[in-house]
């Protein structure tokens, strides 16, 4: 059975270029933003799709990216303006600014929450800052303002951190950077630390995807690959943890398939299907193949990643972001050059 | 920017006039017109030098031998040669590049800006960030950068009468 892939939606509103594009944790609402500073929040009503809420100048400058937060009830918004803000949203819709984390030098270009509730941030300042809602409540503050404290500056990346992701489950947070690697990071005792450094790509790593358990990393970027990566076990038992050491290993790269940089890699948390956007416009279906458990036991040589579909001028111009949708695996949105933000509908062979 | 001029006698070179023959279809709009790479030099060969009174085109860091355009793909690959191989200068010289043809060609035309083989000491750095689009986008962003930017493409669609 082949893939099928058509367009239920073409979503206009944005003026300038789609930077994002971010599924809520329900599946219905979808969460875009880009170089014209706003955010836009869709939703269906009907057979249509229509843009429920409008943050104009969100930020001062471009918003690169955003995020919900487990719960549904909050987006964060990282901008090149520096900063990063945090909204709730009401039943109704209505949209407010509840907190803005400050810190960073210049362009925030990621920001992830993760399913415990820290928040990450990563910018061209090559830091990656975790942060923790304050447990100083409203104090003196008006309305529904929050506080959040930064826990961890974390600077081993050098140069610009592209994007952070955390891992579904636990409170592993991977960063991929113009350094050309990606990097671990995990607490031990009160500190975060460098766990694992992922050296394979041979260009910027523009973005990661863990996949639906967590037992995997997908990375694409500037030198048109994708990587698998995967813990190898190391014989060694580490003393801290009483587990097996393992290290991250590129266990499989998949080259020639991509004509330009690829902006955007995700792993569908539902169907297991990995989608790519790129520079070349188009966007693909990736299928990895691999036994998990085989693949921490052994070498990982049994991997292999297979491209079952290409959907060429998936836009006019270059896809800057794939991403699934959490409830429904046969849907999936993009965001492009062209301004313009896109749903499709596939048909997949179950695997 | 500011401070001194890190070349500051550089090689001026003559332009040569190169133009195009009329044709006969000139006036047909039913065929299409694909860009060429003339039409692109002469896009930015009229940028001026961030530190120089003078043309890319009389410094020689823009040449027309050095654009391709593959119009079946449309990919478009310009080189550019800094004067001198320390040039500071070079990645705000790709950066004019870039943006003077965003601004001039259709979107969906993919732009590779890079240094000439050979031709910078850390020619790798400056083509990647010449190729990064978000450190593009973020720094057409920067209303001082910006405006050195403009400055080196103002009036650059037209050439001084020769």
């Amino acid at each position: 059975m082949s893939v099928e892939m058509r367009e239920v939606a073409c979503l206009t509103g944005h003026s300038a270029v789609v930077w994002h594009c971010a599924w809520s944790p329900n599946g219905q609402y979808l969460a875009t933003c880009g170089a014209d500073r706003s955010v836009r929040i869709w939703g269906k009503e009907g057979q249509n799709w229509v843009c429920k809420s409008t943050i104009d100048s969100a930020h001062q400058r471009t918003v690169r990216e955003t995020c919900w937060s487990p719960d549904g009830r909050r987006i964060a918004t990282a901008s090149f303006d520096a900063t990063t803000s945090v909204w709730d949203i009401s039943d109704r819709g209505d949209v407010e600014p509840i907190a803005t984390l400050e810190g960073h030098e210049n362009e925030v270009k990621g920001v992830s929450w993760s399913r415990s509730g820290y928040i990450a941030t990563c910018s061209r300042d090559k830091s990656v800052w975790i942060w923790e809602e304050s447990e100083e409540l409203m104090r003196g503050k008006a309305g529904g303002e929050l506080d959040f404290d930064c826990l961890a500056v974390l600077t081993n990346h050098t140069q610009d951190v592209k994007m952070v992701q955390w891992h579904p489950q636990e409170n592993i947070l991977a960063s991929c950077s113009y350094d050309d690697t990606i990097r671990l990071w995990e607490e031990d005792e009160d500190e975060w630390v460098c766990t694992h450094t992922l050296k394979s790509h041979t260009s910027t790593v523009w973005s990661v995807t863990w996949s639906p358990n967590g037992s995997l990393i997908a990375s694409a970027g500037d030198d048109l690959s994708v990587k698998l990566w995967a813990p190898v076990a190391q014989g060694k038992v580490n003393p801290r943890t009483g587990k097996p050491a393992a290290r991250w290993t590129n266990v499989c790269t998949n080259t020639g398939t991509h004509e330009r940089t690829i902006y955007s890699i995700d792993w569908s948390g539902v169907n297991g299907y990995i989608a790519t956007g790129a520079g070349d416009d188009a966007i693909r279906i990736f299928r990895a193949t691999a036994a998990d458990r085989s693949v921490t036991g052994g070498d990982g040589s049994e991997m292999s990643l297979e491209c079952v579909h290409k959907h060429e001028h998936a836009h006019a111009s270059d896809v800057n972001c794939v991403a699934w949708n959490p409830k429904h695996g046969n849907i999936l949105a993009s965001a492009g050059d062209d301004d313009v933000v896109r749903i499709w509908e596939l048909s997949l062979p179950q695997m | 920017m500011g401070g001194e001029v890190e070349n500051p006698n550089p090689t001026i070179y003559e332009v040569t006039a190169v133009s195009r023959q009329n044709c006969s279809t000139d006036e047909d709009d039913s065929i299409v017109d694909p860009v060429d790479a003339l039409e692109v030099f002469d896009m930015i060969r009229h940028i001026k030098d961030p530190e120089h009174p003078f043309t890319l085109e009389q410094l020689n860091v823009a040449q027309l031998g050095l654009i391709q355009v593959d119009n079946d793909r449309h990919m478009i690959s310009i080189s550019f040669t800094p004067t001198i191989p320390h040039c500071s200068m070079s990645t705000l010289i790709g950066l004019c590049i870039r943006v003077k043809l965003l601004r001039s060609l259709p979107r969906f035309y993919k732009v590779d800006v890079r240094v000439t083989p050979g031709s910078h000491a850390s020619e790798a750095a400056v083509n990647k960030q010449l190729n990064d689009k978000e450190r593009v986008a973020a720094a057409l962003e920067n209303s001082a950068l910006l405006q050195v930017v403009e400055r080196c493409i103002a009036d650059s669609d037209f050439a001084a009468a020769a």
